[in-house]
């Protein structure tokens, strides 16, 4: 009988048990502590904020679509007012389409699942396969995230995907899958503070360590102890995916001199409320998120301040019960305004309310984690400042899906990249730019019959592509392109193309156009 | 054996499993995990476990740590390189203390691949050039299956004597290993993969109820109710019990949490798990308990179709498949119904639902109508009208029969080569950490023939699992 290879796993299961608390102990990575501000180049980042099931638009964006707007312009707003303290740190992004938009015809994208395809295409400006798979299509290429870590930070290391509420979609359920590491291949990302706190604490230091103690000594031998295990595992033949595996083990060893800030200590992880006890628990799928979002953004904050990397997505669940908000019901069937996922039918009875009180909260949460990365310093400015924070909404509004006129809010210049204390519409400058017709619906007590004109209308208004936006924000951090324009490791060339398509039309059929980027170049109005 | 009270296992410090290469943050989890243990455990009473000498005032302490710790960790006896590699850790500038080099030589056998990995990597092959696993990694296999943790001083002792190589070798260890009260490991990883008890199940997430309308489940009643599904599954299997006293077997467990919902008095109990005798007629196997019950139901009423769809997914091997969204939240059609039976019918009388629904799901969870969202005995639906349990269940595709009553079903379940066959079948796949190939087909089949035995021990399709050539041979892809 033909035997099989025992798939072999990374085995997480340790000596037993159980372990108390992790003291902090100094540095044991090779990486060296050094005085704040020592650097010439403060680091630039990307952090993604990402939110399911789009918004009341006409609630969300302010009035003015292109100019300079204050606090007031946010203060008047009624879903952002929570903003408006920041408000010249602020860019209102108008005008930017997402691609492959879901319909029954199928004339703006795929046919796959007003989610599926949404999701997997949104930060990879790429088809899902397969084209029928309304719970199991992933995108073709890898994300965003993926694409920007590799060249941002240090040994091109994986970005951070931070899952607030749990690890929400697996191969079976893709409605909600944001990151792809690679062609059709889900990141999971991490559900857990702890898991992320854990990976921080190594880096604790305080402030610049002196080499002249025995505990800074032996952090060098152990991690040779492990290159020569590596060396010796590797002298055995094994299949080639096992040989990558430790390959790519050993390539983490030579992590040298990433430099550590004083601020990346156990002092600053306690004054962001991060302890070994107050990461632990809420990793679990349905988890109180109002517990657990303060401290996902903290670990984001504490990430940015060790400069353990560069590029941070975190997302809220979906399908969530906002209990702790006094509702009831999930958030996707409030979404299609009827408590179910079906289109169309009578509105549940104060509907609206419960959607307006949720995208308050996505915003005060916004406004949270922007406030806590303006309050630490960095070089001449803030983190934020150094910082392009961006909150991606998946649609625009959620009963009509629609993908044109998306709200997108980013706060920070990056380093003086970008202009803020703006909106900007990239589609001609016009300021009065449609806010979107959210509040249309359930007017007469039951949803609109045609749902497209609770979205934008006409679907070419504010229909310029995403990809675009995603240029500037990988010129902004870094990311250089090869002489083809599109982003690639080793290049000295400003991005100037991302994705397969840029036309949400093409996307039809599931990537059997040929790839097309008609509009190249990032978006030069957003820059300062 | 090394850390551990009352806190967090270090898994929780590590990142969740995935596939691919190890990132950057995972192993910086590793390594503060790896750090933090080691720094507990030099503090605390566990050191004794880990050395056995003084390095203060023993010159060869250290070396010998090295030695005798590292046999255990790498589950195989280190090289004389190896021993050199971390005995660097003792001549550093600047020096540390003996106990200082103590608590890093453990912290890098924590942090080390031949550590956090099973290496399988031995080179000889049989007649037929599959490779052969060696007595050390045949020992790691069966203690990581079987107890969930390092091989024990008896195994390690057979994997020196290279006495690990044949199946009746193989079995007489699997077999002192089942009696051990460590093989509870195994009958709760392996039960918990069969039902689907994780994150993100059922099991996991409807944990509350209607108080008002069912005050004999209150917050404090789901822990003992899902600690009674791991007692259950644990007494059956390990007391000796055989494959129908999944389903029929009538051994309860409740605290004073959870015996009124039994209709036991709860002034009897305390809240630690009593073992009792339940009604065999009304409380046969653990689809017949709270724990199962009160989560395969809403928060105010019972859910035939959630309980229906386990049964035919997770016992009779039937995936009934992932329902559209479009339809999950299909509200019920207006309508005076006095029993969610009827509710129910309503909801899925129409297609796509019905061809699936009609036949797959809803006869199962209708012959549990008797037990309430809580799991509670009812015979009149709190909408008023009576309980009608009377159901065309379908067994197989060749296999429909009217059921009048919970017993019945479960009688006919405990007695189904197909649901054992599934159970055989999820054992594999758990056993070798992947779907089932059709190279497993064999082994299957044998499980499932011998669990048609009249006499045959649930326990035994672990050891016997252990008698395929699949658990000593290997071969290499790429």
């Amino acid at each position: 009988m033909r035997t099989k290879l025992m798939n072999r796993r990374q085995l997480l299961r340790g000596l037993g048990g159980a372990i108390v608390a992790a003291p902090f102990l100094s540095s044991v990575a090779e990486r060296y502590a050094k005085a704040q501000s020592a650097t010439a180049t403060d680091p630039r980042r990307l952090i993604v904020y990402f939110t399911h099931y789009g918004c009341l638009t006409d609630r969300w964006f302010p009035k003015l679509s292109h100019g300079q707007l204050s606090a007031a312009d946010y203060t008047n707003n009624q879903t952002l007012s929570a903003m408006a303290p920041f408000a010249s740190k602020l860019l209102m992004v108008r005008g930017i389409r997402a691609m492959n938009e879901w319909s029954f015809q199928g004339s703006l994208g795929q046919t796959t699942d007003p989610h599926t395809q949404v999701c997997g295409s949104y930060f990879t400006c790429q088809p899902v396969t397969p084209d029928d798979g309304k719970f199991t299509a992933t995108a073709i290429d890898r994300s965003l995230d993926f694409v920007c870590a590799e060249q941002v930070n240090a040994n091109g290391s994986a970005p951070l995907f931070m899952q607030i509420g749990g690890v929400s979609g697996n191969s079976s359920n893709t409605q909600a899958v944001i990151s792809f590491s690679g062609p059709n291949t889900i990141n999971p990302g991490y559900g857990s503070p702890q898991q992320i706190y854990s990976s921080l604490t190594n880096l604790f230091g305080k402030g610049p360590v002196t080499s002249d103690t025995y505990k800074v000594a032996r952090g060098n031998s152990i991690i040779d102890i492990v290159r020569d295990d590596l060396a010796n595992l590797k002298r055995t033949p094994m299949s080639s995916a096992d040989q990558q595996k430790l390959d790519a083990w050993a390539q983490l060893l030579h992590q040298t001199t990433t430099a550590v800030s004083a601020q990346c200590s156990a002092d600053t992880a306690t004054k962001l409320g991060l302890t070994s006890q107050t990461v632990q628990g809420g990793g679990g799928f349905g988890a109180d998120i109002s517990k657990i979002a303060p401290i996902m953004m903290n670990l984001a904050v504490l990430t940015a301040i060790c400069d353990a990397n560069r590029v941070i997505f975190m997302k809220m669940p979906p399908n969530y019960v906002f209990s702790f908000l006094g509702l009831t019901n999930e958030s996707h069937g409030l979404s299609h305004r009827i408590n179910s996922a079906n289109m169309g039918g009578p509105c549940l009875s104060g509907v609206m309310d419960m959607l307006h009180t949720i995208d308050l909260w996505y915003a005060q949460q916004f406004a949270y984690l922007v406030g806590q990365l303006d309050s630490f310093a960095e070089g001449s400015g803030t983190l934020l400042d150094n910082t392009a924070t961006v909150w991606f909404n998946e649609m625009s509004d959620g009963d009509s899906h629609n993908l044109n006129n998306l709200p997108i809010l980013q706060a920070g210049s990056c380093g003086g990249y970008f202009k803020t204390g703006w909106a900007v519409n990239v589609e001609g400058a016009k300021t009065d730019l449609s806010v979107g017709n959210s509040d249309g619906d359930c007017v007469n007590g039951s949803t609109l019959s045609n749902l497209d004109s609770a979205g934008t209308m006409p679907a070419t208004l504010a229909s310029m592509p995403i990809n675009k936006y995603f240029c500037n924000l990988m010129n902004a951090i870094g990311v250089k392109a090869d002489g083809t324009g599109f982003p690639k490791k080793g290049g000295t060339e400003p991005v100037s193309k991302y994705g397969m398509y840029d036309d949400s039309k093409l996307f039809k059929g599931g990537g059997t156009s040929p790839a097309s980027i008609t509009n190249p170049g990032e978006y030069a109005e957003l820059r300062a | 054996m090394l850390a551990g009270n009352n806190n967090q296992p270090p898994s929780s410090m590590l990142a969740p499993d995935s596939d691919g290469a190890l990132t950057d943050i995972g192993w910086n989890g590793y390594l503060s995990a790896a750090q933090s243990i080691a720094a507990e455990v030099m503090a605390g009473s566990n050191k004794s476990n880990f050395m056995s000498c003084d390095p203060s005032s023993d010159t060869s302490c250290l070396t010998n740590t090295v030695k005798s710790f590292g046999r255990k960790a790498f589950r195989r006896p280190l090289t004389d390189a190896e021993v050199t590699s971390f005995m660097r850790l003792n001549s550093l500038t600047p020096t540390g203390q003996p106990l200082e080099v103590a608590e890093a030589i453990l912290y890098a056998f924590l942090a080390s691949p031949s550590f956090i990995l099973l290496p399988e990597l031995a080179q000889d092959k049989d007649s037929n050039g599959n490779l052969k696993l060696n007595s050390y990694e045949v020992a790691t296999r069966l203690s990581y299956l079987l107890w969930g943790t390092v091989p024990d001083a008896t195994l390690n002792t057979a994997a020196d004597a290279g006495q690990l190589t044949t199946a009746a070798q193989i079995a007489t260890q699997a077999q002192r290993m089942l009696k051990s009260d460590k093989a509870k490991a195994v009958v709760t990883n392996f039960l918990h993969y069969y039902a689907g008890i994780d994150a993100g199940s059922h099991w996991v997430n409807n944990t509350t109820h209607d108080t008002t309308q069912y005050p004999t489940f209150t917050d404090a009643s789901y822990a003992p109710a899902i600690a009674e599904m791991d007692a259950f599954f644990q007494d059956v299997v390990l007391g000796g019990g055989m494959f129908k006293d999944l389903f029929l077997g009538s051994n309860g467990f409740v605290t004073k949490d959870t015996a009124a919902v039994y209709g036991l008095d709860p002034s009897s109990y305390g809240t630690a798990l009593t073992k009792v005798q339940l009604d065999g007629t009304r409380r046969p196997g653990f689809l017949t308990r709270i724990g199962f019950l009160s989560t395969f139901s809403k928060f105010d009423v019972t859910s035939p179709i959630l309980r229906g769809a386990f049964i035919s997914g997770r016992v009779l091997g039937v995936n009934p498949g992932t329902p559209d969204p479009a339809f999950t939240k299909t509200p019920i059609p207006p309508g005076n119904y006095t029993t969610m039976r009827q509710a129910i019918d309503a909801l899925t009388a129409n297609e796509p639902c019905h061809s699936c629904h009609g036949v797959n799901i809803n006869p199962s969870g209708y012959v549990l109508e008797h037990y309430n969202s809580v799991g509670m005995w009812q015979d009149l639906d709190p909408w008023g009208g009576t309980i009608d349990g009377t159901a065309d269940v379908r067994f197989s595709p060749t296999d429909t029969k009217t059921i009048t009553d919970p017993l019945g079903m479960m009688t006919e379940i405990a007695g189904l080569p197909e649901a054992k066959h599934h159970y055989a079948e999820q054992w594999v796949a758990f056993a070798t950490g992947r779907v089932p190939n059709p190279n497993d087909t064999c082994t299957v089949d044998q499980l499932t023939t011998s669990m048609a035995q009249t006499s045959y021990p649930l326990v035994s399709v672990f050891a016997d699992y252990t008698q395929a050539d699949s658990f000593r041979l290997r071969t290499v892809s790429n």
